[in-house]
């Protein structure tokens, strides 16, 4: 028998999606890698919004999450602007060169 | 604030506005802005006349004042000395407005005639701002209603006296004459402020009234020696700015300056702030710091007469007579005769004011030529000036009619009523002030007759070749002497009438009878008697004071003493003053009498001498020649000070330097000398222990930074990985650890 | 409760969700990232129906894959020359990265699992609340949703105002 499916299996989900987003947003060279990993992260956190939501019996979760849905959308359309605004300027989207905070 | 207040606060302000204006756009401007500086001369002199009119002639009361201040400066209150507060505010009395119709008025008029005398000059409109700030200044003198405010106005003045005086300062000689009057002047100011110091210990405050106030009540809790000393204290910044007898030598020097700064600082306003500042703290004078004065301004109206009287130089000759003058002032005020002392004052200043604006003519008409025995004949090419001159010359002599006469006569009387109280040498002080005015009528007549009639003897000047005048005229001779302009001539004409005794009172013979003597009386002491002093004038007053006056009352209904003399008698509270007073109203015309023989006979030995030629000037010279050049090089007082005081100083810096190069040199090489040995054993402690560690300590630094330096990649993401690293850090650490 | 079946449907879209994610991140190749988050967001979404969210796994199949996956598609398109073989990415600090995130993970998990005590409640939602998020957004959220919605509105403005082409010429 497997165990049965509580909590914790999508506390799990949701922990391997955050590390795998986070691990996109660090390594990748290419910013819309890194935006992937960025709504990675975001899903992440609904899923815990929604597991907490459905096993403490109230409605905030499910609302929170849709917010959040909301939010991830304008971020990605605003970030998306962002990264071809940075290819405009540098001729790439390649984050290892684009550097200009070091100086 | 009363209107007054607010006028006089205009008038105040009014040429220190025409100066800052001036200072910076007056090579701007058509006419390089004169008439800004004498329209703003002139509004201050209209409020002016509007003050002396609601006060003078309408209140027409002695005691009339009226003050306003406010806090400047609040210190909050200090651990030790209590709250302390810093006022500034205004004074207007009697005093106050007479002083500033005479500044406004004299300031108004040498405007007006530098308009024509400094006209074509290279620097024109920074004259006119230079007159601004220093009517400024002088005004701020006057309105001051405590020490701080005069003490600031007064290093005012001598600032602007200072840029005058070496206005035509290419000259070398101006550039010095400058230069000496500051250094001078520095001196008397020391003393000044060590004076203003003691009085402000005792009472934490600058303003008259309550250091007036604090010494009649008795809050003056050191002893009357030191009450003397403030009072002598405060009398040297009169003798700086006075030019009295010790500091007296920059006074003619700075006749370098412009001859209508001559007359305005020199002559009429600024010389005489110091007579107005002793009358204004006159109260607390004790009567040892009164004798002092008296002694001081005694033997400078002698000294300076006996100088003028040899001088070739135009202005020196009327410089030395405002020395003179001065010190008549001084001595009056120090014998107790407050009011004619003022009055002199005032009288002074138009007539001297008059015969330097005089002079300047002749000068300007004359090509900058400034030697009497070069000029002469001047009469009838010069009327008007001629006219002017004769009048303020003879009111600076003391003839009937004129209004030197009355003020220096009353002058005079005081004086005989004071040694007729104090007796004894004191009649010394007398005796000086009338051989002063014999020596006055002589060498007034002496430049009259040089200047004005005979041949004119420009012809007869050695050629100079070192003519180092800044208007230099490589052809003077061939110029003809001509009238001045109008604008030169008006000034004249208004101060010669001013010189004349109706302005200040009806009867010709005695100025008591005036509005001017009825406006300005002798303050009540604050000083209160004790000791020797006590026992000292109790004598005189029983002597003579008391006794005359209960005399006095006695006999009230005799003609002779109207209820002006009855008044003089009650008004003293101070027996001394009273006795003083009451001698000089007896001396009166003993006074007359004195002055007008003496000057008959100056002006009669003039008159023999210079223009009848029966005493060659020249023989008698050389007769008695050690007098003479003892004159002539004005008692060789420079010499003295540059022997004594200069040398001196010289003295003291070799020495000082001596002892510096050789002992404490010494003792510092010494010190140096060890520590260098010192250092160096130190020295190799330190190179190779403290700096081992130093840089071992540097090495590390440099090694992180050489590694932390590649986290610095400028990447977002490595930034955001670090940022983890410290997260997971603190949770192992807050959770696992 | 759980019957088999559930629970190993469960696992298989759990593992659809991790695969494809694992392999969003660690693909070379730009376009079967962008793939593969679709199926990791087809496996969230089967989630969401797990955690009885249908109304929002619904709305994440709308906007994530039918707007924000189309949207990334757009940017990899114009950044990227499809042309050339230039859609392949690196990966830099790739070993750190790697260890940073089993870190990550194993700090949350062990937080998750050991030391977090969680408030739960018996009451589990258990079926559709499509008409209590109606209410609740009409009611209690009404202010955040006006909000939300202000500020989606200024992002996409914003957004396209970014990415206008013609606002100046960068290059000469």
């Amino acid at each position: 028998m497997l165990p049965e499916i509580g909590l914790n299996h999508y506390l799990i989900i949701s922990a391997i999606l955050f590390s795998l987003g986070l691990f996109g947003v660090m390594t990748r060279k290419n910013a819309v890698v890194v935006l992937m990993g960025v709504e990675l992260i975001l899903n992440a956190a609904n899923i815990n919004l929604l597991a907490f939501g459905k096993y403490n019996g109230s409605m905030q979760g499910i609302m929170f999450s849709l917010f959040v849905i909301v939010l991830a959308a304008a971020e990605a359309a605003v970030a998306l602007a962002i990264i071809i605004n940075i290819y405009n300027t540098f001729k790439t989207v390649d984050l290892s060169e684009v550097d200009t905070m070091k100086e | 604030m009363d209107t007054l207040i607010q006028f006089s606060i205009i008038a105040l302000l009014l040429p220190l506005v025409s100066f800052v204006f001036l200072i910076f756009t007056n090579k701007k401007l058509p006419r390089e802005g004169d008439f800004i500086a004498a329209g703003a001369v002139g509004v201050s002199l209209i409020l002016s006349l509007y003050i002396f009119f609601q006060v003078v002639v309408g209140e027409y009361n002695p005691d009339y004042s009226l003050t306003w201040n406010f806090t400047w400066i609040d210190f909050g209150d200090v651990p030790g000395v209590g709250p302390l507060q810093i006022k500034m505010g205004i004074l207007i009395d009697n005093l106050t407005a007479i002083m500033l119709v005479v500044v406004n008025l004299i300031s108004f008029l040498v405007h007006v005639f530098s308009m024509g005398y400094m006209a074509g000059d290279k620097y024109y409109g920074r004259f006119f701002a230079y007159l601004g700030i220093f009517t400024f200044s002088m005004l701020g003198i006057v309105l001051a209603d405590n020490l701080l405010a005069i003490y600031i106005f007064w290093e005012l003045v001598g600032l602007s006296s200072y840029l005058l005086i070496g206005f035509f300062f290419e000259k070398d000689s101006a550039a010095n004459a400058q230069k000496k009057a500051f250094m001078t002047n520095r001196i008397g100011d020391i003393g000044m402020w060590l004076g203003i110091l003691i009085l402000y210990s005792q009472f934490h405050t600058f303003g008259y009234e309550e250091i007036f106030q604090g010494i009649q009540d008795g809050r003056f809790t050191m002893s009357e020696g030191w009450l003397t000393a403030a009072g002598i204290l405060l009398f040297c910044g009169c003798i700086g700015k006075s030019a009295q007898f010790p500091l007296h030598v920059w006074l003619p020097d700075a006749m370098e300056g412009p001859t209508p700064v001559s007359a305005l600082i020199h002559a009429a306003t600024m010389v005489a702030a110091g007579v107005y500042f002793v009358a204004r703290i006159f109260v607390l004078l004790t009567v040892d710091a009164l004798h002092v004065i008296a002694i001081i301004g005694a033997f400078t109206a002698f000294m300076a007469a006996t100088i003028a009287i040899t001088q070739h130089d135009i202005k020196r000759v009327l410089a030395y007579s405002t020395v003179s003058q001065l010190g008549y002032m001084v001595m009056g005020l120090g014998v107790g005769a407050f009011a004619p002392a003022f009055f002199h004052l005032v009288t002074h200043a138009f007539f001297k004011a008059c015969l330097f604006l005089g002079s300047g003519a002749v000068i300007h008409a004359a090509h900058h030529e400034q030697d009497m025995r070069w000029m002469g004949g001047l009469r009838t090419k010069m009327p008007w000036t001629f006219a002017t001159f004769t009048i303020a010359m003879l009111a600076l002599a003391g003839l009937p009619l004129t209004s030197g006469f009355m003020s220096k006569d009353a002058i005079l009387a005081g004086a005989l009523g004071f040694a007729a109280v104090e007796g004894g040498l004191y009649y010394l002080i007398p005796a000086l002030g009338f051989t002063a005015a014999l020596m006055t009528a002589f060498y007034m007549g002496r430049q009259m007759w040089l200047v004005f009639f005979g041949e004119n003897r420009a012809h007869l000047k050695p050629e100079d070749p070192h003519d180092d005048h800044h208007h230099a005229h490589d052809d003077h001779h061939g110029h003809e002497v001509h009238e001045v302009s109008w604008e030169m001539r008006l000034p004249l004409v208004i101060l010669a009438a001013l010189s004349i005794f109706f302005v200040y009172s009806i009867n010709p013979l005695d100025g008591a009878k005036g509005w001017f003597l009825h406006v300005i009386k002798t303050p009540n002491t604050v000083v209160q008697s004790t000791g020797d002093y006590h026992n000292h004038t109790e004598d005189h007053a029983k002597a003579s004071g008391l006794f005359i006056k209960e005399a006095y009352a006695e006999s009230k209904s005799d003609t002779h003493t109207e209820s002006h003399d009855a008044e003089h008698a009650s008004v003293f509270s101070d027996p001394r003053q009273a006795a003083i007073d009451h001698a000089t109203h007896d001396a009166h015309y003993m006074a007359i009498a004195f002055s007008s023989i003496m000057l008959l006979f100056g002006f009669g030995l003039a008159y023999v001498v210079y223009f009848k030629g029966i005493i060659d000037p020249d023989k008698t010279a050389e007769k008695i020649k050690p007098l003479y050049l003892y004159s002539f090089n004005k008692w060789y007082w420079d010499e003295i000070y540059d022997a004594t005081i200069i040398r001196g100083s010289f003295m003291l810096s070799n020495m000082m330097a001596w002892f510096d190069k050789n002992i404490v040199d010494g003792m510092v090489n010494f010190v140096g000398s060890s520590s260098k040995w010192f250092a160096f054993k130190n020295g190799r402690f330190d190179q190779l222990v403290v700096d081992g560690a130093v840089n071992f300590t540097a090495f590390i630094i440099q090694f992180f930074g050489l590694v932390f330096r590649k986290i610095q990649t400028g990447h977002v993401q490595t930034y955001v990985a670090l940022a983890l690293v410290a997260i997971i850090g603190y949770f192992v650490y807050f959770f696992i650890g | 409760m759980q019957d088999l079946t559930y629970q190993l449907i469960f696992y298989f879209f759990a593992a659809i969700t991790v695969i494809s994610a694992v392999f969003v991140v660690f693909s070379k190749n730009i376009i079967y990232s962008a793939f593969s988050l679709l199926f990791t967001f087809f496996g969230v979404a089967a989630l969401y129906v797990f955690l009885s969210a249908d109304f929002v796994a619904v709305t994440q199949i709308v906007v994530y894959v039918g707007g924000i996956l189309v949207l990334l598609l757009f940017g990899v398109m114009f950044t990227n020359k499809v042309t050339q073989v230039q859609l392949k990415t690196d990966v830099f600090n790739f070993i750190p990265g790697l260890l940073i995130m089993l870190a990550t993970l194993g700090v949350i998990l062990y937080t998750f699992l050991t030391k977090a005590t969680w408030k739960l409640s018996d009451q589990h939602i258990s079926e559709s609340v499509v008409e209590e998020i109606g209410f609740e957004i009409m009611s209690t959220y009404v202010l955040p949703f006006e909000v939300i919605a202000f500020l989606l509105f200024a992002a996409l403005i914003g957004a396209a105002y970014l990415a206008t082409y013609d606002k100046k010429p960068t290059e000469k």
